[in-house]
């Protein structure tokens, strides 16, 4: 059966492979969406915290020999950290105003890229895949790698979704990500928000970041793509609403998935800044947004 | 003290002796090497200067690298395939960008703050890479080459001046360059306090009868015109071009650009001027560094931004501050001014 | 008032300082050394072919290192050491252009090899023609002169010392036709760097080779995933993928995507991606019946001087694995450096007619085998190395060369 002159197998093939990088491009928009709807910034260095990620699995199942499942919360951890290093000390002094933390977050990512160019060397490097085969299901084939790295995903994905509509904390974050405004006046601290959206966002980060680092090879320059994937996926479903990640993590999935097969390089580069231009002149709150 | 004309005279005369040094630097520098950077600072300076004035209503464009292909590609294309002259042809690409500017001011200048960066940005990147995929006025990956430099201009058939050499390039970007910022001063000087009143609060200024779109359309247009003439400049200059990611029309431009006005201070117009001339020979005086390069120039900027805020031309300023609370021994905290949103 | 003059003064002193600076550093750069041969690189040592270039300047170094140690080039009466200063490409006109001006017009060298992309190399010869420096060429995708640059009879002073990839799909086709004999339709990947005719040109030799030609697809050279593209080339229902010009990361993982979509075929990579590195990235369940064009110098019966630049590589950088890619620079060097010699001068003008009129087959020798300098119909001009080359191919954990070619350039 074919559609557009191509196999249906191959596009649904195509389809199942753009979802499954879409979930971990979806963990880390979600970070970047928690932190610009609770503080308002763009957090440039985001990409970089997932490189580090990428990097800090590498180190430590590459040159200290742990195995991936006891690197993975040494990762958290050290996402964790950035994260909070990178609240307390450079956004938080420069109170939210827009020009110097954008400046900031550039300054910092220029520097991040730097460091791990000169600790780990431009080439780039791989983590033995913790999942070497490929697995078929229905004539469809996926990499085991990528079939955890998207369960994995899911899995933190859904924990964050119950913490955030079942804890205290996670309550006062939705809200402050929601109206900022709005939730001052529920007399909620900002600043502890503050600190939460970052340190959710850059576990969230480091996290994707190592779990991209098994399927890929890592270099320091990766977190540039990322940082452009995850501005996409915010702003087509919307900044600062959660559920509005997931759809516009999909859709970006899809198009990722499909264009290339269907109509080329091309169009798979330009479509999702097309579409996310529009999006952003006629509805700029984005698919799911408030505001 | 009074304003008089005595500091009016000395500002002017310390102007015209920095320009007149300016046009000695090909003189001083014997090196190439030199003349090559300090010509892309030129270019820079303009980049930032005119994203400056795009920033004084308040908008902050990240994609003013697209308007600089807009300009430098309409420019190259039409003096190589149609033989105009490169005089016009320069002319004619911020023209274009600034048409473009235009014909995107309609759905770009509805968004504001964040989105208008964002849109910008993605913006610039689409310009990019539609000139990737379109090699047939791009070149592709190889790239359009042998663009050709300005005609050569006879003065009175007594000599001619060609402008392939570096150093007679260097006067060409020092004129241009110079006479952008006088017009970009001319138009601060007339609409700048609008465009202040707009930045500060425009649902107010529309309050008042202020056509907020209109002035945002101006600075914009503005902008990306000698956007485009930097890149038209830019163009023949380096007589390539191409569109990959990694060269002069990738992402990572737009953010040094703004970086240069950052860093410089854009609450003058010097500002940008001193962020783009330091900041593009910074590198260059780091090569050695090597890999650690970038992280003096993210070093710097990080710095820049907290203890310098309002950027290195306000050095004046903050060293008098560190002064005075080195001489009191106090913590005091002054109001910054110029940081608004 | 005292605020205006006080910040006029400072941005003079910041205008004036920087020329001094500059003229200072000038100064103290220029100490050069006795009998001293310097040669600028420019290679791309950032971005994503920054582990080549990192091993393109290693490469350098060794046979500079070779040279040295047996006491430097001897000009005629004199011997001169080899020093290289590297500088950063990053792939990018305007770095290249930068780092090539730094190295003409501040270092003073008179040799300058680089750049892996067109535009990058081309921004060099922009400045290396005019100085009348010797550009030699590191990679050239563009043998056809598609736009007017590259080798010729009205190009100067610039010369390719290694074989263009086009050289190989002959061979190649061939010994995939007969090697696979049930093997009937091929399908093309191509980054899309590679221009029209040299894509045709694989076409040709494919079709020549008997195989049919289903499909041609293009993949943007930064991806990094490529299941979607492995989808993309597999809806032509392929027996075989041939892949030109891509580079080692992408052609390990097009690999790995491909067999984990199930194809079964052989797949050939023709861009001087290196065995060792497909099979590092694609692994080795993935890694059957893979043609590669880049040599393996830890195959047993690899050339004596192959082993021996793998086994400088192991002593002077036991942390790094070895990159097969380095023997192409270790050739450039080694093959300039007998030019050299034979023209007795470093006067690159000398240097590059002696280097042009070194075309009996064996004239100059090489890691490869015995080289000279061909060209001369087909650019009309000698200003292309030819030597032989393997193909190696990889069958899981084992890599063999198992057929040597010499093309044939005109």
């Amino acid at each position: 059966m074919e559609i557009f002159g191509i196999p249906a197998a191959s596009l649904v093939q195509s389809f199942i492979n753009g979802l499954a990088l879409g979930w971990i491009y979806i963990l880390i928009a979600m970070g970047l969406s928690l932190v610009f709807g609770t503080m308002r910034i763009l957090q440039f260095a985001h990409g970089e915290v997932y490189m580090l990620g990428a990097y800090a699995v590498y180190d430590f199942v590459v040159l200290h020999g742990l195995s991936f499942l006891a690197a993975m919360p040494l990762c958290m951890a050290t996402g964790l950290i950035l994260g909070l290093i990178l609240e307390r000390f450079f956004f938080r002094p420069l109170g939210g105003e827009f020009l110097p933390t954008i400046m900031i977050a550039l300054g910092v990512m220029i520097v991040l890229q730097a460091m791990a160019t000169v600790g780990f060397g431009v080439t780039p490097k791989s983590i033995p895949s913790f999942a070497p085969h490929a697995v078929e299901v229905l004539g469809l084939r996926l990499g085991s790698d990528r079939l955890i790295a998207v369960a994995v995903s899911i899995a933190l994905i859904l924990l964050l979704y119950l913490f955030l509509k079942r804890t205290k904390l996670g309550l006062a974050l939705t809200a402050a990500a929601q109206h900022r405004e709005a939730s001052l006046l529920m007399g909620i601290n900002p600043t502890h928000m503050s600190v939460a959206a970052m340190a959710i966002g850059s576990v969230m980060a480091s996290v994707a970041g190592g779990l991209m680092g098994s399927i890929f090879p890592i270099n320091p320059v990766m977190g540039g793509t990322a940082l452009m994937k995850g501005l996409i996926i915010i702003i087509l479903g919307g900044m600062g609403s959660l559920p509005g990640v997931v759809v516009g993590g999909l859709i970006l999935g899809f198009i990722d998935g499909v264009a290339p097969v269907v109509s080329g390089a091309a169009t798979a580069a330009i479509a999702p800044l097309f579409i996310v231009t529009i999006i952003l002149v006629l509805r700029p709150q984005g698919l799911f947004g408030h505001e | 003290m009074s304003k008089g004309l005595p500091v009016a005279w000395a500002k002017r005369s310390a102007l015209a002796i920095l320009i007149v040094l300016l046009f000695c630097v090909p003189l001083v520098l014997r090196n190439d090497y030199w003349l090559f950077v300090f010509c892309l600072a030129w270019i820079n300076v303009l980049l930032a200067s005119s994203l400056r004035t795009i920033y004084r209503t308040g908008e902050l464009s990240l994609g003013q690298v697209g308007f600089m292909l807009l300009g430098a590609y309409s420019s190259a294309l039409l003096s190589m395939r149609l033989g105009i002259p490169v005089w016009l042809t320069m002319l004619i690409g911020g023209l274009f960008a600034a048409g473009m500017a235009l014909l995107l001011s309609f759905p770009v200048l509805r968004t504001k703050g964040v989105y208008f960066s964002v849109l910008t940005f993605l913006i610039a990147e689409i310009f990019r890479l539609a000139m990737w995929y379109m090699p047939s006025l791009s070149g592709g990956p190889a790239g359009l080459s042998k663009i050709p430099p300005p005609g050569t201009i006879n003065l009175f058939g007594i000599t001619s001046i060609g402008f392939a050499t570096k150093s007679n390039y260097y006067y060409l970007l020092a004129v241009v360059v110079l006479f952008s910022l006088l017009l970009l001063q001319r138009a601060e000087r007339s609409l700048g306090f609008t465009w202040m009143a707009i930045r500060q609060n425009d649902d107010l200024a529309e309050s008042v009868g202020i056509d907020v779109r209109g002035y945002k359309l101006i600075a914009f247009v503005i902008g990306c015109f000698f956007a485009g003439i930097a890149g038209s400049l830019f163009a023949h200059f380096m007589h390539l071009l191409t569109t990959d990611v990694t060269a002069m029309f990738g992402m990572l431009t737009s953010i040094y650009v703004a970086i240069y006005m950052v860093a410089g201070g854009e609450a003058r117009m010097a500002g940008p001027i001193v962020g783009a001339v330091v900041l593009t020979l910074a590198p260059e005086v780091a090569r050695p560094l090597k890999e650690y390069q970038p992280i003096v120039f993210g070093a710097l900027v990080i710095f820049i931004m907290f203890f310098m805020r309002q950027g290195i031309i306000a050095l004046p300023y903050y060293l008098r501050r560190w002064g005075r609370r080195a001489a009191a021994g106090q913590e005091r905290r002054l109001g910054e001014n110029g940081t608004v949103r | 008032m005292r605020d205006k003059r006080l910040w006029m003064v400072s941005v003079a002193v910041f205008l004036l300082f920087l020329p001094a600076v500059v003229l200072l550093g000038n100064h103290c750069a220029n100490a050069a050394g006795p009998k001293e041969l310097k040669i600028g690189t420019i290679m791309p040592i950032s971005g994503p072919l920054g582990a080549i270039g990192l091993a393109w300047d290693r490469g350098f170094d060794l046979c500079a290192d070779m040279i040295n140690e047996q006491g430097g080039l001897k000009v005629g009466a004199d011997r001169y050491r080899i020093e290289f200063i590297h500088e950063d490409g990053k792939m990018s006109p305007e770095a290249s252009a930068a780092a090539a001006n730094k190295l003409v017009h501040q270092d003073k060298v008179k040799f300058v090899m680089g750049e892996i992309m067109t535009p990058a190399s081309q921004a060099i010869y922009e400045v290396t023609k005019p100085a009348g420096v010797l550009h030699i060429l590191t990679y050239t995708q563009d043998p056809y002169r598609e736009d007017m640059w590259a080798i010729g009879a009205d190009t100067p002073d610039i010369v390719l010392l290694m074989p263009t990839t086009n050289l190989a799909y002959r061979a190649f086709f061939e010994y995939l036709a007969k090697t696979y004999p049930n093997v009937k339709t091929v399908v093309h990947a191509e980054s899309n760097y590679p221009l029209v005719r040299i894509i045709e040109e694989a076409k040709r030799a494919a079709q020549a080779a008997g195989l049919q030609v289903v499909g041609v697809e293009r993949y943007d050279f930064g991806w990094s995933d490529f299941y979607s593209f492995a989808t993309a080339i597999l809806k032509h229902k392929p027996d075989a993928i041939s892949m030109e010009h891509c580079g080692p990361d992408q052609a390990a993982l097009m690999i790995k995507a491909a067999r984990e979509q199930g194809f079964k075929g052989p797949i050939m990579s023709l861009g001087s991606a290196s065995a060792v590195f497909i099979l590092a990235g694609a692994g080795a369940e993935n890694s059957h019946d893979i043609m590669a064009d880049q040599a393996y110098a830890g195959d047993p019966d690899a050339p004596a001087a192959m082993k021996d630049v793998k086994k400088r590589w192991e002593a002077k950088y036991p942390k790094e694995p070895w990159v097969d890619d380095a023997l192409m620079p270790w050739d450039e060097v080694w093959v300039l450096a007998q030019a050299i010699e034979k023209a007795n001068s470093i006067d690159p003008k000398q240097v590059v007619k002696v280097l042009q009129s070194m075309t009996k087959p064996g004239s100059l020798k090489t890691t490869f085998g015995p080289g000279y300098m061909g060209g001369l119909k087909t650019y009309g001009v000698n200003g292309l190395l030819v030597r032989p080359a393997p193909i190696t191919v990889i069958q899981g954990e084992k890599i063999k060369m198992v057929k040597w070619f010499t093309p044939v350039v005109p």
